[in-house]
């Protein structure tokens, strides 16, 4: 079903089982979830199927920490949400990626193996090729011979690309022919009414800009906003509890982070090995892909404590041909390699610790509903600096001993383009600001999703991750998703 | 005085052990054997572009606290007389092999330098450095 909220009676209340605040890859996968089980669902979408600015403009925040994109460009605010302009870059986290690793606040309370099964459904739903990613089927597949990298440090790992699915349009006419799930469009979630004991959502105020407010009842609530936006909710929601709702412990909006991107070097390769399989895309099926990087191995991860990495190898950029490179190839040349012409730039995706400073906080400016607009404090911590130094100095050992290629590093000298490490900038993609832990002073959500002390109210998406992987996240909020779909049907069962 | 067999050991022992390092190759109190200058100019003439090279090895040499000379680096490399004598009339092509076995056995064990970023085996520097100390071979 479809309903416009500003068709609504000002004051009226909307009832249902389950109740998703945000439309996009989480929200609109669990209303699916949830689909024709017989529970109704009501999803409340801000925007419409279009953007529009007024809607966008409530995305507008500022930024006090680590240079970030701005946060009204950073994501999208209609129906699909930051789907509507992701890359489709997908794969799953890695396993030791759940772990209590050293620095990681004790890791996920659940493990890959839990989460396998609402990765395949995942898959599904971002539109993949089969849930697969052995770097070696995949060049058996397409004929291509993977360089010999693979070591202690480092190998190769496979990607797949989604189309991509803008969930918004390939969900649409699923969601409205639904008997159980109704899409509201332009409904602003305002405020999470707690009963007077807080451990109790009553009801959510939700508003249209320049239309009726109105409000829903549920037996369960999710938040699905947003990475930023689900902690933003909690914290303004301060009615019972001043501090806002599940923050009890001063935990909400803390732990943010991103995947740190940046070019850490530049690879001049020996011809004598095909690059391509790193260079290109290899298109699988309807419009999905697949591309290999590199990776730090699971090993060097456990014997240096070492966070998530990978790199790519991207196209040089305005740094073009080092001017080594002349002597460099002559000294490879004297290895009996054959340099290729080609200084390729070496693209770092790297996970970031969860670090209590890096916050999503309330500023003093509101936006057109009324509500506190986020302040971002991104901080990156300072170890990752000699990660990165000792990870691209890992990378150039085993290029050396493959005879692959030398690597220049732009981690160890101060000779370097302007905009190589350790400038770097975040992937438009935000985890971890009511992050899952089982221990309330470490995290907002239980394993459930579920936040802590209130009894009905769940948080979807990429603020519940514990750690980040460097893995981009879309593929794991759908397994999350899915997972709690799964959670919210054996709880009503 | 008199030679006891001990005597003749211990200086075997000791003798073989100044052979065996690169340090011995100086000799006890002279300079280093003058085949391993021959021998730095024989290394340097393997790489066909060496102008580029010198560029590497100036910035490499630059970077250490004590210059190496072009005969210490080749006894580095050659330490042992019969090395030495093997490298010194041996095809190029062997000659060059050796260093690149070198090179790859410095990547596999940890033996890298960072040249302005670049970070690169000890060996493949130091005959950088070789073409920069012989500039006029």
């Amino acid at each position: 079903m479809l309903t416009d909220s500003r068709t609504l009676r000002d004051g009226s209340e909307l009832t249902a089982d389950v109740c998703i605040a945000g439309g996009g890859a989480a929200g609109i996968t669990l209303a699916r979830a949830l689909g024709g089980s017989g529970l109704s669902v009501l999803l409340l979408e801000s925007g419409g199927f279009l953007p529009d600015e007024a809607t966008q403009a409530l995305y507008v925040g500022s930024s006090i920490g680590q240079d970030y994109w701005a946060l009204d460009t950073s994501r999208l605010r209609f129906f699909g949400g930051s789907t509507n302009h992701w890359t489709g870059w997908c794969r799953p986290l890695d396993p030791i990626d759940f772990e209590a690793r050293p620095g990681m606040l004790g890791g996920w309370p659940v493990s890959y193996q839990e989460l396998l099964p609402y990765y395949r459904e995942a898959q599904k739903d971002c539109e993949l090729a089969e849930f697969d990613y052995r770097p070696n089927l995949w060049a058996e597949r397409y004929r291509t011979r993977l360089i010999p990298l693979d070591d202690a440090s480092w190998e190769t790992i496979a990607w797949q690309f989604s189309t991509p699915t803008h969930f918004g349009e390939r969900y649409r006419q699923e969601l409205v022919a639904s008997d159980d799930v109704q899409l509201l469009l332009y409904a602003n979630l305002t405020q999470i009414e707690l009963a007077r004991a807080a451990g109790h959502v009553e009801r959510w105020r939700v508003r249209c800009l320049n239309g009726p407010n109105f409000s829903v009842a549920a037996r369960s609530y999710v938040l699905a906003l947003g990475g930023l936006e689900n902690p933003r909710m909690l914290l303004a929601s301060n009615g019972v509890e001043p501090r806002g709702v599940g923050n009890r412990l001063d935990t909400v909006g803390r732990y943010f982070s991103d995947h740190p991107h940046s070019k850490v070097g530049q690879i001049l390769p020996n011809s004598v090995h095909d690059l391509r399989p790193y260079t290109d895309i290899y298109r699988e099926g309807a419009g999905t892909y697949v591309r290999f990087s590199w990776a730090l191995t699971e090993a060097l991860r456990r014997e240096l404590g070492m966070p998530g990495m990978s790199v790519t190898l991207d196209p040089p950029g305005a740094e073009g041909y080092p001017e080594e490179g002349p002597g460099v190839e002559s000294l490879m040349e004297q290895v009996g390699a054959r340099p290729g012409k080609t200084a390729w730039s070496l693209f770092l995706r790297a996970e970031q610790a969860p670090n209590p400073k890096s916050r999503v906080k309330l500023g003093r400016s509101r936006d057109a509903l009324g509500m506190p607009r986020i302040e971002l404090d991104w901080r990156v911590p300072t170890p990752l600096d000699q990660q990165v130094r000792e990870a691209v100095r890992r990378l150039a050992l085993s290029a050396g001993q493959a005879s692959i290629g030398r690597v220049l590093s732009f981690a160890h000298t101060d000779k370097k383009p302007v905009d190589a490490w350790p400038i770097l900038w975040g992937g438009h993609h935000h985890l971890g600001a009511t992050r899952m832990s089982e221990d309330p002073k470490y995290g907002v959500v239980d394993r459930n999703c579920k936040v802590h002390g209130v009894d009905n109210l769940y948080c979807a998406g990429s603020s519940t991750f514990a750690t980040a992987g460097y893995a981009n996240p879309t593929l794991t909020i759908c397994a999350l998703a899915r997972r709690l779909g799964k959670h919210l049907l054996e709880q009503y069962a | 005085m008199k030679t006891t067999r001990r005597h003749v050991l211990g200086v075997l022992v000791l003798g073989s052990g100044w052979l065996g390092s690169s340090a011995g190759c100086r000799g006890p109190n002279g300079p280093m054997h003058p085949e391993y200058r021959m021998l730095a100019e024989r290394l340097v003439r393997l790489p066909k572009e060496r102008r580029s090279l010198r560029s590497i090895g100036l910035w490499y040499l630059a970077s250490l606290s004590e210059r190496p000379a072009a005969d210490q680096i080749a006894a580095e490399w050659f330490p042992t007389e019969a090395e030495r004598r093997r490298a010194l009339t041996e095809l190029p092509l062997r000659l060059a092999e050796r260093i690149r076995d070198r090179t790859l056995d410095d990547y596999r064990h940890d033996r890298v330098v960072i040249v302005r970023g670049w970070l690169l085996s000890e060996t493949e520097a130091r005959f950088a450095a070789l073409t920069a100390l012989l500039r006029r071979v």
